[in-house]
């Protein structure tokens, strides 16, 4: 059982995951995570989900957000219920929620369709922005001229990425699915 | 038969309560960690785990896994036949599979088990204890809780999650068949695969309530009651408390109705 306990943990695949708010780092997660999956069992909107069987052994049943079923509404509603029930404090309630960050947005630009959903649901002021060739970039879908947000518009909405926080609600929203949140060691590669 | 439903509409409750707390995002909790208002419960074995491989006492968990260890010392090893869902999932496959075992491939696979477990050594609750030393071990050195990923009753409760929150199942549901497989092809399962119910020994004998005690003049030696009992007990005679879960099959099944259900200390 000792060797199969070392084997399980040496031969993990390293896999990256958009985990709820609060989350410690990820070489101390996968150490107190018990798996009990109550996180998932209170989140509101159901934006988590189950790490399923992969080879990234050591997080399998582990908690990571799911933007096919939701986002998370720590940033809008102040929710953090997945931290208050975590028994071994795998998640952590943070001091201000200001300073946390899930990971970032990247949006596919060509599968964009410019319907300008993502502005209405994103909780951050300025963090998504819409292009603007005559100055400061629109921060509020009512300034965006329709001229440019047209359908075929080569301008498409950008994400500020010092701004975003990675919450997946607008990425739960778009209807062509093109925007996808990548997580917090992620965001740290491409940067 | 009363004994018989009431102890599948308990195992039942069990899992109701999960997906009722899941569907209304109440903080029921799990298997793993039950939480009703300020009533805390901690799944011994996560608690170890977790505390072992964080290097970490979670004070907050102490006072759970203390109740715990009260509720067992108290009832004995209830859980294990009134709770346990991975027993449910398991009782209700040895159903199917005795059903079916008049059908070609399935007699053919009932032989090769019974082939199997004639070969292979009996495991008892002393290996259980090993390897629950030895995952522990492990998990104090790698830092990795390793059971709480295998362990079928958080795999059945996740998925019961999983199912009433997303509608629909888990990959992770095929790490069942792990249980499943050291219950059939070796029947070690219960007895000594689990190391929950290996932790749960120790205190469950203490529990003086609820014990099946046989009247010995009523007995006629027929041992329906340790074949049907799922730890191979013989309550007649003197037997270990901590390995009973307390099921009452035996009462059950005593044709002569010798098994009586001692509800104190005598």
């Amino acid at each position: 059982m000792v060797a199969l306990a070392g084997a399980t943990t040496r031969f993990s695949v390293a896999g990256d995951y958009v985990r709820p708010p609060g989350t410690v780092a990820e070489e101390s997660f996968f150490r107190r995570c018990i798996k009990c999956g109550i996180c998932v069992e209170v989140c509101p909107t159901r934006a988590l989900d189950f790490v399923g069987l992969t080879l990234d052994v050591k997080n399998i049943g582990t908690p990571k957000l799911n933007v096919r079923h939701g986002g998370c509404m720590a940033w809008r509603k102040e929710c953090l219920k997945c931290a208050d029930v975590c028994p071994t404090q795998a998640i952590k309630r943070p001091a201000t929620i200001k300073d946390v960050r899930m990971g970032s947005i990247h949006i596919r630009e060509r599968e964009c369709i410019n319907c300008l959903l993502c502005f209405r649901e994103c909780p951050i002021e300025g963090a998504l922005l819409f292009p603007n060739p005559h100055g400061a970039p629109f921060r509020k879908t009512r300034d965006i001229p329709s001229a440019l947000s047209d359908r075929n518009s080569p301008v498409k909405p950008c994400v500020d990425n010092s701004l975003c926080i990675g919450c997946g609600l607008c990425a739960w929203v778009c209807p062509p699915r093109c925007m996808d949140v990548l997580s917090r060691n992620e965001r740290r590669m491409r940067a | 038969m009363m004994l018989r439903s009431a102890r599948t509409l308990s195992r039942f409750s069990g899992l109701a309560l999960i997906a009722a707390g899941t569907m209304a995002a109440l903080s029921t909790g799990t298997f793993c960690y039950w939480r009703f208002g300020w009533i805390r419960l901690i799944c011994p074995i996560g608690f170890v785990e977790a505390s072992l491989s964080s290097g970490t006492i979670y004070r907050s968990l102490i006072g759970p896994f203390l109740v715990v260890l009260g509720l067992v010392v108290l009832l004995g090893r209830v859980f294990c036949s009134w709770l346990c869902p991975s027993n449910l999932v398991v009782t209700h496959i040895a159903r199917l599979v005795k059903r079916g075992s008049s059908i070609g491939i399935m007699k053919r696979t009932v032989l090769f088990q019974a082939r199997l477990a004639s070969t292979l050594p009996v495991l008892d609750y002393r290996d259980g204890l090993a390897l629950l030393v030895g995952s522990l071990v492990g998990i104090a050195l790698f830092g990795y809780p390793f059971l709480s990923t295998f362990c079928p009753i958080g795999v059945i409760t996740r998925n019961v999650i999983s199912l009433f929150a997303h509608f629909r199942l888990g990959t992770d549901l095929f790490l069942l068949l792990l249980p499943v497989a050291a219950v059939y092809l070796f029947s070690w399962g219960c007895i000594a695969g689990c190391p929950l119910g290996s932790l749960q020994r120790f205190p469950a004998r203490m529990s003086k309530v609820l014990r099946p005690v046989g009247e010995t003049q009523k007995c006629v030696n027929c041992k329906a009651c340790t074949e049907v009992c799922p730890v191979q007990l013989h309550p007649g005679a003197k037997y270990d408390p901590g390995t009973c879960t307390k099921c009452f099959l035996c009462v059950e099944t005593c044709p002569k109705k010798a098994i009586v259900i001692q509800l104190g200390v005598k």
